[in-house]
């Protein structure tokens, strides 16, 4: 697996995205970052649902360059949006079932799937029915099912209160030992950061401020260059939660 | 009078079946397009509400007439909508129901927003397939209040009709045009009473389709 | 779904078109014209495929394209512009009938055999058929104006768009009285009141054969019948005076 490399630059009144990356796809990435810092705009971008200039490689394959634009459909990508994942028409399983290629042999199996999320009792179920948490891991098991190259997570906990975000957090782990899907995922939450991220990238201004292992980033005061010395710096800094 | 309520309802049924189809795309294209071009096609689309139904049954008879350039046309190729003959009926209808079937279509396909079609391409669905397998569910109730206001609106219709059709029974003469000619003969009791069958009919589709949206709620409300 | 189709089958058309006339009769003539078509079915065997409308709509109508056969129009102008514009067969036109004036009130002992009621201001409105649009409100105008009513009598007039509009305003109670056609009065209780014809110019209504009905049969058939005895006597029964 290669890296998910390239450089965007989009703008619109009151907001500028410029940056340029070159993340290691075998592992999950956190991006994190102010509010307004671009970190939606930057995964929408990645996953071709919004178009900014400039060109984007994952591994070889090139998804966008000066004169290609591969549509969101045709890059083998999942997506978890913070909310309204989940198609109001359909019970749960179809949900799931939205996601299924036919073509290809599936790269997860639907059993392990549906039990690793815990979601055997509710396949039936309306989405209208399902709790704020339920619905995540219905929606984390069918981008999974779609069998991507790439996971790509907008704060998916962000809209769920405190306990439910407690009883997800264990989920978002097993869902990273167990299919182990390259993974970018937005998020404000210092929390979640350090329990699933391998690597960090900082942005602020639409702009790429920090990127290196988790690991060092959070054990190291010199590789957080620019003062930011301590976690509550950091808070402080960049608005983040714990 | 069967004869005439017959034709009436083939009418009501074409013109709802021809406008599902072309409303469709249109309504579609207006809720997702930003081009400068969505407001004219806004403003003429719902032209037909404003206009005195006489003056476009009497624009739609020039359009259609053997030397009107739509006339011309169809003269050439054999076939489509005449004037006096039921296509001609048909054709009348569609544009005078327009906005009735684009409208609910377009608020359908407003209202689901941009989310649903987002998660789709996200799972890997054609834009076709995002269409057929999420917009299209997602705006059931758009489409059976458009079919019924479609119907509903295509049996009172009268101006229109009277212009393109010339009440000739057995070929364009309807329930309302029908009324009219009973009035003109002072038969009142005939009048009314197909008056009031098309007034208690009206009234029922409307109640079910109300009863029908409050049943249904609104499916894309999470 | 079942219903669906159900429906489907059934709107499906049930007329046939075999030898039968299309007629565009004007509007006032709609109640002899049914008498007539009956007593026509029955005497030849031929079929009548009657349309009700105004003159005016009908003319639009067979400039562009409409495929009646013959007019039974509500003056004489219109049948002669289509002939003018080549659109109806020279010298088959003929006066079929002549309306009557009448001035008409559903209330009994409203309207006095003089007229004189116009005089006073027994009543808030009177209806008439506009004059620009039907020849009946160009009557009832001409005939205002002679009687020197018209300037007085012009704040209390509501035109109705046909001469069956102007009945109904009367019906309805909203104007006291109006000036209508005799065909239209018949049947009805009230009073009335019938102007002398010398105050106003003949109502004649032409029949006449239009390009559509030429060298059809039943067409002509129609039209000879439309002289006939039996049916001058349904027009003279209806109010109409029968032409020269």
């Amino acid at each position: 697996m290669g890296a998910l490399k390239g450089s965007f630059s989009l703008s619109y009144p009151g907001f500028a995205l410029a940056i340029e990356f070159s993340i290691s796809s075998a592992a999950v990435t956190v991006v994190m970052g102010p509010s307004g810092s671009g970190k939606s705009t930057f995964l929408r971008c990645l996953a071709g649902l919004q178009v900014p200039q400039g060109e984007l490689f994952f591994g070889e394959e090139m998804w966008q360059g000066r004169q290609y634009f591969k549509p969101t459909h045709e890059r083998n990508l999942g997506y978890v949006f913070q909310d309204g994942n989940l198609f109001p028409h359909l019970c749960v399983e179809d949900n799931l079932r939205m996601g299924l290629k036919k073509l290809t042999p599936p790269r997860f199996e639907w059993d392990h799937v549906v039990q690793v999320f815990g979601l055997k009792k509710i396949l039936k179920r309306t989405p209208m029915s399902l709790s704020g948490g339920e619905k995540q891991r219905v929606a984390m098991a069918r981008a999974l099912l779609s069998g991507p190259d790439l996971l790509l997570m907008d704060e998916p906990l962000s809209a769920l209160d405190t306990s439910s975000k407690n009883d997800l957090m264990p989920f978002l782990e097993s869902m990273k030992s167990e299919f182990g899907v390259p993974t970018v995922y937005v998020t404000h939450s210092i929390l979640e950061a350090s329990r699933v991220g391998d690597y960090l990238l900082l942005m602020d201004q639409g702009r790429c401020k920090e990127f290196g292992s988790a690991h060092e980033l959070w054990a190291s005061d010199q590789v957080l260059r620019g003062g930011i010395s301590n976690l509550v710096d950091l808070q402080k800094r960049f608005g983040l939660n714990l | 009078m069967l004869e005439i309520i017959l034709l009436t309802l083939r009418l009501a049924f074409f013109t709802t079946l021809s406008l599902l189809l072309l409303a469709t795309p249109l309504a579609w294209w207006l809720s997702q397009t930003r081009s400068w071009l969505k407001i004219p096609v806004s403003a003429v689309v719902t032209l037909p509400i404003v206009l005195p139904p006489t003056v476009l049954g009497f624009y739609i008879l020039i359009l259609l007439a053997p030397d009107g350039w739509l006339g011309t046309l169809i003269h050439s190729w054999g076939f489509g909508p005449r004037p006096f003959a039921f296509s001609g009926l048909l054709f009348g209808s569609i544009i005078y129901s327009l906005p009735f079937a684009i409208q609910p279509l377009q608020n359908s396909f407003e209202a689901m927003g941009t989310r649903p079609l987002e998660v789709a391409a996200t799972l890997g669905l054609s834009p076709w397939r995002r269409f057929l397998r999420v917009a299209l569910p997602l705006a059931k109730p758009g489409y059976v209040s458009a079919a019924v206001l479609v119907f509903a609106h295509t049996l009172g219709e009268f101006g229109v009709i009277l212009m393109i059709g010339g009440n000739i029974p057995g070929r364009t003469k309807v329930i309302s045009t029908a009324i009219y000619d009973y009035v003109e003969m002072l038969q009142y009791e005939k009048a009314h009473l197909l008056a009031a069958g098309l007034l208690v009919f009206s009234f029922v589709i409307m109640a079910a389709l109300y009863t029908f949206q409050r049943r249904d709620g609104q499916p894309w409300a999470r | 779904m079942k219903l669906l189709i159900a429906i489907f089958i059934m709107c499906f058309p049930i007329s046939s078109y075999a030898d039968e006339v299309l007629i565009a009769v004007a509007a006032n003539f709609a109640r002899p014209m049914e008498k007539i078509t009956a007593e026509f079915q029955k005497d030849t065997g031929h079929k009548i495929s009657a349309s009700y409308g105004s003159t005016g709509k009908f003319f639009t109508q067979i400039l562009r394209g409409a495929p009646f056969e013959v007019l039974l129009a509500a003056d004489e102008e219109h049948p002669e512009k289509l002939l003018a514009a080549g659109l109806a067969q020279a010298q088959t036109d003929f006066v079929y009938a002549i309306g009557k004036l009448v001035l008409w009130s559903p209330k009994t002992d409203f309207v006095d055999a003089e007229g004189k009621v116009l005089q006073g201001k027994e009543f808030r409105h009177l209806s008439m058929a506009a004059p620009k649009l039907a020849p009946y409100g160009a009557a009832a105008e001409e005939l205002l104006k002679n009687l020197k009513l018209w300037t007085k009598l012009e704040d209390k007039l509501i035109y109705g768009e046909n001469i069956s509009q102007t009945h109904q305003f009367v019906v309805s109670g909203n104007a006291e009285l109006g000036f209508v056609s005799l065909s239209q009065v018949k049947d009805f209780k009230g009073s009335f009141w019938l102007p002398p014809q010398n105050l106003y110019k003949p109502l004649k209504q032409k029949a006449i054969l239009l390009k559509g009905g030429k060298n059809k049969k039943v067409a002509e058939v129609f039209l000879t019948y439309l002289k006939s005895e039996k049916v001058q006597k349904i027009l003279r029964e209806f109010g109409y005076e029968v032409g020269p």
